[in-house]
């Protein structure tokens, strides 16, 4: 009777998988299959015919000085979100994991971002940077503050970054804050009795224990950088002169406006390489580190 | 039992996320019955019940058409559903169900990629994109129909392809020109400027008078590239077929007369604008000059009524932005609004879509169109009655017009082109500017 249960519980949970494969499937690999495919074409988005022309798109966008521009600029674009949304989501988390009062809610107030749309909160900033933050600016005396962050290349990127932080920190945030509940209190305790200081509690107990987490914390931030299209696009539509033309900005314009799908699939696919060797880098190098400790 | 639970519920919200697709274009439908019935109680007494009938019909033997048409704007389409409204009244076989979208072009780009094209289409027939879904026999030629003699002859020829047939029914013009607030020119007693000089001395009166003359928005590198064709077209006339050639690899901008001439005009023009040009966004700007924080706003004929709408006893009227002398100004015209339909309908629904484009091209409802949109109309037989706007209207049935520039250069060398002068509205610098636009012609016409 208990292995006749048992065998049941199994095919209710392959049953659970079935249908999450299949949508994938269809939905998902079918989808990227073709994108490849068609960045070895010269497929313009339009005809109905299209030719097979090897590895030319991506000669092309080899030689192409803007291709390179927006995978730099996506690469600083990713590097500062990293930082700035783990820091944040770290510091929030211990934060609020030593609130003794209103935990829920001071927790579910710091969530709100997370479930406002990008594209609403790239609205909302573009006018917090248009109207109120060249005020503070001029009653601050600072002269970059004092016109619009988006204006210029040399702030618009780090403005950029700074909205989407602001938003991407909510979800690291509760996973940090799961990963700290995990952390026995007696280790806490026992250290404080060896006379730990808080810098030494945090780097020797918090910090391994909640290394796992990073990991996966770091993965997402990562792929969220990369892949970043929504905020650069609402705010400065890649502007000014390509200064936040991050790379997912760059396909758009190529398939959509320039209609040259072919090359613009090419493009996706050396992003698909480029984030799939850091998320294999990264897991790697955390993955031992984690297993050192 | 609990498992057995969670499955059922799993299934169930599979199979609702499916049906939420179906649903979709029922609430569109019913979305734009909504929109219909806004103008007055009666008419909305008249198109509710209207609706009614017509859903009795669909459930029967009428015709579902849809009209993709490619307006964001609030009047274009209210006009377009007041002439919907008045056809599916009059003809109760059919029904025609507009349908907008954000984003329009690329959804429509993608529809006939995918081969789910719209029966009747708006779309732009000067340009090259447009050229492309001909070539590919996507879009079903108009040669012949009788509707066609009702549009202008200038606007006519303008839609004509390459292989002589005619396959859109132009319905409105676009144009570029400056946006002025009557009341503040009477207030300062300024008439409108024929001429650079002229422009120059409304310019300095503002200025002395405290206001800013020229609202400028430079945020998204689009619409710095409107404003670009517009001033270009204005001051070198010759611009767009002298980049045609730096494309073809016949010539350089670097060192052209002309194109210098152009962007010191263009310097001078920032000293009477706007400094947070490059913050604003269209919409901002519009709202600035709505208020009269701007004299005067170079824009398109797409901002009239979102313009209007922001405050609507704005005293509104527009001008060609004015080259050195009345003879060598120009404007930035084209087709704004084309009426196209698919190669790929049946025969039915094709006669179906004959019939709506001939109610459009009748002289009354383009009338009304005309009323809500603003743009001028391609139609035969339309009044203007806002003197605000005549200036305009005047330069463009002279045919003193210039096309976009999207009719004869590849996206792909325009849109690159606009970012470089986005980079000139920061530093101003117009050798440097001249240079880059070389560079850039030169990356993206290496294919």
């Amino acid at each position: 009777m208990r292995r006749q249960l048992k065998i049941k519980g199994t095919g209710v949970y392959f049953a659970f998988t079935v249908i999450p494969v299949l949508l994938y499937t269809f939905f998902y690999m079918i989808s990227v299959i073709n994108g490849i495919k068609y960045s070895f074409t010269d497929w313009d988005g339009i005809s109905m015919e299209y030719q097979y022309v090897g590895f030319k798109n991506y000669l092309l966008l080899f030689k192409n000085p803007y291709f390179w521009n927006a995978l730099k600029t996506t690469l600083f674009y990713s590097c500062m979100l990293v930082a700035g949304v783990i820091l944040t989501s770290l510091f929030l988390a211990i934060s609020l994991n030593s609130l003794k009062w209103f935990k829920t809610f001071v927790k579910s107030i710091y969530f709100i971002p997370a479930m406002i749309g990008g594209v609403t909160i790239a609205l909302i900033w573009d006018q917090l940077f248009y109207r109120v933050v060249p005020l503070i600016g001029r009653f601050l005396g600072i002269e970059w503050l004092s016109q619009s962050l988006l204006m210029t290349g040399k702030t618009a990127l780090p403005a950029v970054v700074f909205v989407q932080s602001w938003q991407a920190a909510a979800m690291p945030t509760v996973i940090f804050i799961a990963g700290l509940q995990q952390i026995p209190e007696e280790q806490y305790e026992s250290a404080r009795i060896d006379g730990a200081t808080a810098f030494a509690r945090f780097r020797y107990i918090t910090m391994p224990y909640l290394l796992p987490t990073v990991t996966v914390n770091l993965v997402l931030t990562i792929k969220q950088g990369f892949t970043s299209f929504d905020f650069p696009y609402a705010l400065t539509g890649g502007g000014p002169v390509r200064a936040t033309e991050v790379i997912g900005i760059l396909i758009y314009n190529d398939a959509f406006k320039n209609m040259r799908f072919s090359v613009a699939n090419a493009e996706a696919c050396v992003l698909f390489v480029v984030v799939a060797a850091f998320s294999l880098t990264q897991l790697k190098l955390t993955g031992k580190g984690g297993a050192a400790e | 039992m609990r498992k057995k639970i969670a499955v059922i519920l799993c299934t169930v919200m599979v199979g609702m996320s499916f049906a939420g697709c179906g649903k979709q274009e029922q609430t569109a439908d019913a979305g734009a019955q909504e929109a219909s019935g806004e103008e007055s109680a009666d008419e909305q007494k008249q198109s509710s019940g209207e609706a009614e009938e017509q859903q009795e019909q669909a459930s029967g033997e009428a015709l579902t058409i849809e009209f993709f048409q490619q307006k964001g704007e609030e009047g274009p389409q209210k006009g377009y559903q007041a002439i919907i409204d008045k056809f599916n009244a009059e003809n109760p076989d059919i029904v025609i169900e507009m349908n907008t979208v954000p984003d329009a072009p690329t959804v429509l780009t993608s529809r006939i990629s995918s081969g789910d094209i719209p029966v009747i289409f708006s779309d732009f027939p000067t340009q090259v994109a447009f050229r492309q879904k001909v070539a590919n026999g996507y879009i079903q030629d108009l040669t012949g129909q009788a509707f066609l003699d009702n549009v202008e002859a200038s606007s006519l020829e303008l839609a004509k392809q390459e292989d002589g047939g005619y396959y859109a029914l132009s319905y409105s013009r676009s144009f570029m020109g400056v946006y002025y607030n009557r009341a503040i020119f009477e207030e300062h007693g300024l008439d409108v400027p024929a001429t650079w000089e002229e422009f120059l001395t409304v310019c300095e009166t503002l200025q002395a008078a405290g206001i800013t003359p020229m609202g400028l928005h430079g945020k998204d590198p689009g619409r710095v590239g409107h404003t670009f064709q517009c001033t270009l077209n204005a001051w070198a006339p010759n611009g767009v077929e002298i980049i045609e050639k730096a494309v073809a690899g016949e010539t350089k901008i670097e060192g052209n007369e002309e194109f210098i001439q152009a962007f010191e005009k263009m310097k001078t023009l920032f000293t009477y604008a706007n400094e947070d040009a490059l913050a604003l966004s269209d919409i901002q700007c519009y709202e600035q000059f709505a208020n009269g924080q701007y004299a005067m706003c170079i824009t398109g004929s797409y901002a009239r009524g979102t313009i209007e709408s922001l405050n609507a006893d704005l005293d509104l009227g527009i001008f060609p932005l004015p080259n050195d002398t009345v003879e060598t100004t120009r404007c930035v015209a084209g087709i704004d609004a084309a009426i196209c339909v698919s190669a790929k309908a049946s025969e039915e629904e094709k006669e179906a879509a004959y019939r709506f484009l001939a109610y459009l091209a009748e002289p009354e409802n383009a009338q009304l169109f005309y009323d809500s949109d603003g743009a001028p109309s391609c139609i035969k037989g339309v009044v203007n009655n806002d003197e605000g706007i005549a200036p305009i209207i005047e330069i463009l049935n002279a045919g003193k017009t210039h096309d976009w520039m999207a009719s004869t250069i590849s996206n792909n060398v325009s849109t690159d082109l606009y970012n470089v002068v986005q980079g000139f509205w920061a530093d101003q610098d117009v050798d440097t500017l001249l240079k880059n636009m070389d560079a850039s012609i030169a990356v993206t016409s290496m294919e």
